[in-house]
């Protein structure tokens, strides 16, 4: 049975594909999680549509185009809520809709079969070419690279960033690194998950780990440990119940974040700190 | 290390500011500020809320380059201070971490190596050494596998205190760090900071609003309140009809630092 569909050309690199996302998600999803970026990831991905439309209609690869697009939407983000003139979650509410909006009517005009709305929005990991492969390979390379090198650093602004900067570390700079690592990473899923779901893998993988345990070396782990799982074992249930692969992998990462939320020491160990907070003062 | 202590020593003061006038965006927060911090001596900024203080740190700090006139930490700007930046600790006011931040205590501690250690390196042996000798310094060696959310107020003001000793630190900065300790945590921290002064030859600058207590262990104390008003030891400093003026309508809380224990 399990030789039957790796037999399968297309099923191979569906499952390569798989795993590639899964495992980039879940890195990154690490730092969305402590640093509470969520919301910037459901902006930038959601934004993506407008960069791959765009893409459509130029002919471009949509992974780069949107790979761009998301980029430039991330820092405008980033410099927006550093700026300070109006609200982060304002300035994502209003970025993504409006990107979302143009990438829907430019799809629209260009009336052709490889612009196909849907296969964007919620992805179509069966139908990954080789290219496709390399490309999500080299984007998930270099994401990889960037956070494997500046780890601590990334650590300890997402600890505190005020003392960061005080230590003398460019804050600034990693902040928007952080924040392309996010914007490369949700054009790496656009095929596997599509956009609309891939802000899910942003954050469920390390969300588990960060329920599970309290020391970030074993959070990482859990993650990338959910991140591949989940994404290879949705696709293989997608396979066998004929039903869409990604969200089913969305389902199947949600299912073990309820079981892992069911199970967290956290909740007991938050309890037993509110109690005794509220019975022994601050100190 | 010795190296550093020499060089420290014949550059004269740890800080010295001349004329120093500070915006934050079109607001004047500090006025033609004039003083000098020598090497060794533990300093308390005191003044009303919104004087300024935490200004001044962060000036110091080389967060805010938005000022006129000169300052000088160990002789240099502090934007251009490059290596010498290790040299200085600095301990928030309350770190705004997430409480539930998966770390431990040793790994706040050695965060605070990761900028000297230089971009992009791995950390080593001797930076967990380091982390652990200042844990020991702060008496908090104990508590360096627990989950840094665990730790009650004290213990984490005493973990990021550790967190600014573990660089090559001659000068800590501090921005009142005892908001939300009660009293025994507060003593004791004081007392800590005061350890550090005299055994280890730290320069220590403490912002606070509390002129009672910073004046048991304080060498002078830096009244501002926009301008500096006076620079003086904490005895002198208590006798002055200035205090009043500074702190404006806080006279109870002056009233307390008049009767201050051990006098």
């Amino acid at each position: 049975m399990w030789l039957e569909m790796l037999s399968y050309g297309f099923m191979q690199r569906a499952l390569a594909a798989a795993v590639i996302t899964g495992a980039l998600c879940s890195v990154v999803a690490f730092f969305v999680v402590l640093k509470r970026l969520s919301f910037v990831g459901v902006g930038v991905s959601h934004s993506a549509l407008g960069g791959v439309a765009l893409g459509v209609i130029a002919g471009v690869d949509p992974v780069i185009s949107g790979g761009i697009f998301a980029t430039a939407v991330a820092w405008l983000i980033g410099w927006v809520s550093r700026k300070g003139h109006i609200s982060e979650d304002t300035a994502i509410g209003t970025f993504f809709s409006a990107s979302m909006a143009l990438g829907v009517i430019l799809l629209g005009l260009a009336k052709s079969y490889t612009a196909d709305l849907m296969s964007f929005l919620f992805g179509n990991i069966l139908a990954i070419t080789e290219t496709d492969l390399w490309l999500l390979g080299g984007l998930s390379a270099a994401v990889f690279l960037f956070v494997g090198v500046f780890f601590k650093e990334l650590l300890t602004m997402t600890f505190d960033e005020e003392l960061a900067r005080a230590d003398g570390l460019p804050v600034g700079p990693l902040y928007f690194g952080l924040l392309t690592a996010i914007a490369l990473t949700v054009v790496v899923t656009v095929k596997a998950v599509g956009l609309v779901l891939s802000s899910a893998l942003l954050v469920i993988p390390a969300a588990v780990g960060f329920e599970l345990v309290k020391d970030f070396r074993k959070m990482l782990w859990i993650s990338l440990a959910t991140g591949v799982i989940g994404s290879v074992s949705g696709l293989v249930v997608s396979y066998y119940l004929d039903v869409a692969s990604g969200a089913t992998i969305v389902l199947v990462l949600s299912l073990i974040f309820l079981v892992a939320y069911a199970v967290s020491p956290r909740k007991a160990w938050v309890r037993r700190e509110a109690f005794r907070r509220s019975g022994r003062g601050a100190a | 290390m010795t190296g550093v202590i020499e060089m420290e020593q014949s550059q004269g003061p740890a800080i010295e500011a001349r004329d120093l006038s500070v915006w934050l965006g079109s607001q004047k927060v500090l006025e033609d500020v004039t003083f000098e911090i020598p090497c060794g001596s533990f300093v308390a900024v005191v003044g009303p809320n919104g004087a300024g203080k935490t200004t001044l740190l962060r000036v110091l700090l080389g967060l805010v380059r938005t000022y006129e006139g000169s300052v000088l930490v160990f002789g240099e700007p502090p934007a251009r201070l490059g290596e010498r930046r290790h040299m200085i600790g600095y301990v928030p006011q309350r770190s705004d971490f997430d409480r539930r931040f998966p770390a431990r205590v040793l790994d706040v501690v050695m965060m605070g190596r990761v900028a000297c250690r230089g971009l992009g390196r791995r950390l080593t042996r001797e930076d967990r050494e380091a982390a652990e000798r200042s844990l020991e310094l702060v008496d908090a060696l104990g508590l360096k596998d627990r989950p840094i959310g665990e730790l009650s107020g004290g213990q984490q003001q005493r973990v990021f205190l550790a967190r600014a000793l573990c660089s090559h630190t001659r000068l800590l900065l501090l921005d009142e760090p005892n908001t939300g300790l009660d009293v025994p945590a507060q003593n004791h921290f004081y007392q800590l900071l005061h350890t550090l002064q005299k055994e280890q030859g730290l320069t220590i600058v403490v912002v606070s609003h509390d002129v009672a207590k910073v004046s048991q262990f304080a060498d002078s104390i830096l009244c501002i309140n926009k301008r500096l008003h006076i620079h003086a030891h904490p005895a002198e400093v208590q006798a002055s009809p200035l205090l009043e003026q500074v702190y404006g309508c806080e006279v109870e809380q002056l009233a307390m630092a008049r009767h201050r224990p051990g006098d």
